[in-house]
């Protein structure tokens, strides 16, 4: 079906470049058969300075308040005697062009065309009310902002402006995809943002070619560089704060229309691991929990396997008595060690899987089901040990802890081949597969950025804000992975105590 | 050969590589190799054999110095014309394979002997060889980076060895100083001599790095001391914690070092810090795995499959029996083979290019 589609898009809305004309009646006939005569396409009737003037609008994409107050209203008064100083919408424009109409028409515009006028007027009267800001259920923080991005595009770019109220922050409008005709936006500092890197964001995102552009996710493997990895190489935000903050080292964010996810580019493996609450605590508790999210990552990708590999294969590295404690654990189960871990997992997915799209007392249930009734009885039936159960218990949580999820999956997946292989390979499969691992982030590039910075390369002065998060005092320079036109993000600072 | 500035390394990357490559299997057995002829000596050993890699770096700067955007096999080509440069630059490349090649072998043996006594070796071969053809196959700059990751492992394994302080000591073996004559001091330096191999991958990178003018020579020293003073601290512990009856029994003495501890929480460090050992070992055979392919003089677009293909030669070596009479066949010859590539010929390089007065600007002959 394919090429079929390709075919009527271009037919449909691109190639039709015909002219208004001065007769009002072939001019509407045209506009309703550049929309094959919907049934949504309003048309209104009115008189203006004794000439025909007829509204065009798409009803299910205008606010009819505002066309009845502002154009209707306006019109019917007729105080002046131009259409443009009559009508009092926000922005108003004239084209000639069907091509041109069509488009603003889907845009909320209402077209006005007059008798023996070649010229048809643009006025806007959208405004489709969304949905009120509230905050993001995937990323919620104790101390941060609690407003998140929505669907609406100008509400996001509102969100961005209203905390960076500068001229320096530059929008660029991109549509892409020739049937949804979806904006895209790229938004960074101008001063700021590296230009090699700006020109790269626009390089890739003018080669699409698509028909339909839904999702932020889809924009993101259609620029990403290594679409094959495992992890995610543009950060995915529904904060704004968040956003700012990365826009602040001079990244670039791109807002799709219709998305209440803004992705933000180049980034590193580690700002997955970061949260605005880290900033808003006093510095060593931020640092704190910073260091226990890099735990969590290595828990995530070894812990299990660690375990089946001193189960399977290097028991003598326990002493005495820890081995006792585990070997009474396993004496029932006649599993192999492997065979237990994946069916935990594949039980703790399962249970979390159903749980998500289910309302919240039925998800309770589920909780009740899983954590009580599987989680005792699977140990007393004898087909998991206990300690397998603490084990996969404690992995799963630790993969709870990324604030950004989409990392966490990611890390959860591949503690599976390190399981398959440390059930192989012992130890020795566990260092194979987790060099393997650490050798593709070194390989990994986000828009020019090596992805596994600040560790490799390694950029001593990018450790500050990493792992740690230090004072605002030792914060002075920003970050360098987004190569910022400029370091320097501090001067003086705390010179009431110098006296 | 091409050469993007997208591609170069800074002299702190420089730093790590040389620690990678030089670092690997034979830190383990090394107090076993020096102690067969130097005894309690064997620390002195190592540091003779640190000063002999520091004058072998000099004659190595000199000789970069004169050709800073060449490397090894390009510059033999230039001094000693193409055919002669040829056949020394297949010598250059035997060299290379050979010496990853016994790297992995020992590499292997080693894995199995302690970790996976009843996997088949060429499983683990093929493993390793995987994860190192993955690495070597990407650019210089990427090598760089994982290299300088990975070192992070060898400070933890330094830390390590701080376990190995708490056995029983007995300073009496190393004493008197000296006193197994200054031969068998210099034998046995010889040894640890091959331990240290990886620091000539110099000629390979030298015209990757970035101002490679100046603070080269200070790097790659202090890269030369860190690693003596590393090698010299192992043997040291191991030498005062065994008797030389004692090392001459044990293949790995670091490892038998660390093996008589036990803690509550966990017994058998040994095995914890051989699974990390491997990551620089793995490192090891990268490196020479990427020299040999560089060697090789392939173009850009066919170095992937240069290095495909010497990995899987580095494999087939790998096949030949683990039996010890022929590793120690192949250790010897390898070695004399080291000697010419490492030493021999860069010196006579040297000399040739000073004789003639050749440098980088001249015409090739």
């Amino acid at each position: 079906m394919s090429f079929y589609k390709e075919k009527t898009t271009l037919t449909s809305s691109s190639n039709d470049s015909r002219q208004l004309c001065d007769d009002i009646e072939k001019n509407i006939n045209m506009l309703e058969e550049h929309f094959f005569h919907t049934e949504d396409l309003m048309k209104k009737e009115l008189q203006f300075q004794d000439q025909k003037c007829v509204l065009l609008y798409l009803e299910s994409l205008v606010k009819k308040e505002i066309l009845q107050s502002s154009i209707i209203e306006p019109i019917l008064a007729m105080q002046a005697s131009e259409i443009e100083k009559t009508v009092h919408a926000a922005e108003i424009k004239t084209t000639s062009a069907i091509l041109e109409a069509g488009k603003q028409l889907l845009d909320g515009f209402c077209v006005i065309l007059i008798e023996n006028n070649h010229q048809a007027y643009l006025a806007s009267v959208g405004g489709i009310e969304g949905r009120a800001t509230q905050e993001p259920d995937s990323e919620r923080t104790i101390k941060s902002t609690h407003d998140g991005f929505v669907e609406d595009f100008s509400s996001n770019l509102h969100l961005l402006r209203k905390r960076i109220k500068s001229p320096q922050l530059k929008v660029k409008y991109y549509t892409i995809g020739s049937l949804t005709n979806t904006r895209v936006g790229i938004v960074y500092l101008e001063n700021l943002a590296n230009k090699k890197l700006v020109e790269e964001v626009e390089r890739r995102l003018s080669s699409i070619e698509i028909d339909q552009l839904y999702l932020t996710g889809e924009l993101e493997e259609l620029i990403e560089d290594h679409p094959f990895s495992p992890f995610p190489q543009i950060l995915t935000t529904e904060r704004p704060d968040r956003a700012v903050s990365y826009l602040t080292e001079g990244k670039i964010t791109i807002i799709v229309d219709g998305n209440p996810r803004v992705l933000v580019a180049p980034i590193t493996f580690f700002a997955f691991y970061q949260a605005s609450d880290d900033y808003s605590s006093r510095w060593m508790i931020g640092s704190f929990f910073r260091i226990i999210r890099i735990f969590s990552f290595i828990v995530t990708i070894s812990l299990p396997a660690i375990y089946v590999a001193i189960v399977s294969f290097h028991s003598e590295v326990l002493p005495i008595g820890i081995l006792y404690t585990i070997r009474t654990s396993l004496e029932y189960v006649p599993f192999p060690p492997f065979v237990e871990a994946v069916a935990m997992q594949i039980i703790l997915e399962l249970l979390k899987e159903a749980s998500i799209r289910l309302p919240s007392p039925i998800a309770q249930t589920i909780g009740i089901v899983g954590g009580l009734v599987i989680g005792t009885a699977i140990v007393d039936a004898h087909i998991v040990s206990n300690m397998m159960i603490v084990i996969i218990g404690f992995t799963a949580i630790a993969s709870f802890v990324a604030p950004i999820n989409e990392m966490g999956t990611s890390v959860r997946l591949l503690g599976f081949p390190t399981m398959i292989a440390a059930s192989l390979f012992g130890f020795f499969g566990i260092v194979f597969v987790l060099m393997l691992v650490f050798m593709h982030l070194s390989k990994l590039d986000s828009f020019g950025t090596p992805y596994f910075a600040p560790l490799a390369p390694f950029k001593k002065e990018d450790l500050k804000d990493t792992f740690i998060r230090l004072h605002i005092l030792q914060l002075k320079t920003r970050p360098t992975d987004a190569r910022p036109a400029y370091a320097k993000q501090l001067g003086r600072t705390r010179a009431w105590k110098k006296k | 050969m091409e050469k993007e500035m997208t591609n170069n390394i800074t002299k702190f990357q420089l730093f790590f590589i040389f620690i990678q490559s030089q670092i690997g299997v034979a830190l383990l057995s090394l107090p076993h190799d020096v102690q067969k002829s130097a005894k309690g000596d064997g620390w002195l050993s190592t540091l003779i054999a640190g000063v002999a890699v520091q004058l072998m770096l000099i004659i190595y700067w000199q000789l970069l110095r004169r050709f800073p955007t060449l490397i090894y096999t390009e510059i033999t080509q230039k001094i000693l014309g193409v055919f002669l440069g040829k056949v020394l630059n297949l010598l250059i490349y035997l060299n290379f394979i050979l010496v990853g090649g016994l790297a992995t072998i020992l590499f292997v043996k080693l894995v199995k002997l302690w970790l996976l006594p009843l996997t088949p070796s060429w499983i683990i071969s093929l493993l390793i060889l995987t994860s190192c053809v993955y690495l070597a196959i990407s650019d210089l700059k990427i090598i760089a980076r994982f290299f300088v990751l990975a070192s992070s492992l060898i400070l933890l394994l330094a830390v390590t060895s701080i376990f190995g302080w708490f056995t029983t000591k007995e300073i009496q073996y190393i004493l008197p100083l000296g006193s197994s004559g200054l031969k068998n001091i210099i034998v046995g330096s010889q040894n640890s001599l091959l331990a240290m191999l990886g620091f000539e991958g110099l000629l390979f990178l030298f015209p990757f790095i970035i101002e490679n003018k100046k603070g080269v020579f200070k790097t790659i020293s202090m890269a030369n001391l860190f690693i003596t003073l590393f090698y010299t601290y192992f043997v040291f512990i191991t030498v005062i914690s065994f008797s030389s009856n004692q090392l001459a029994q044990m293949r790995e003495p670091v490892l038998n070092l660390l093996r008589g501890m036990s803690y509550n929480m966990i017994d058998r460090v040994d095995l914890i810090f051989l699974s990390i050992w491997i990551v620089p070992m793995a490192t090891s055979t990268i490196s020479y795995l990427y020299f040999a392919s560089k060697s090789v003089g392939a173009k850009k677009k066919q170095y992937p499959k240069v290095v495909l293909l010497n990995g899987l030669i580095l494999f087939l070596i790998t096949l030949i029996p683990h039996d010890d009479a022929i590793i120690t066949l192949f250790n010897k010859y390898v070695s004399y083979l080291s000697y010419v590539v490492v030493f021999l010929i860069p010196t006579l390089l040297l000399i040739l290019s000073i004789l003639l007065k050749k440098n980088e600007m001249s015409e090739s002959t």
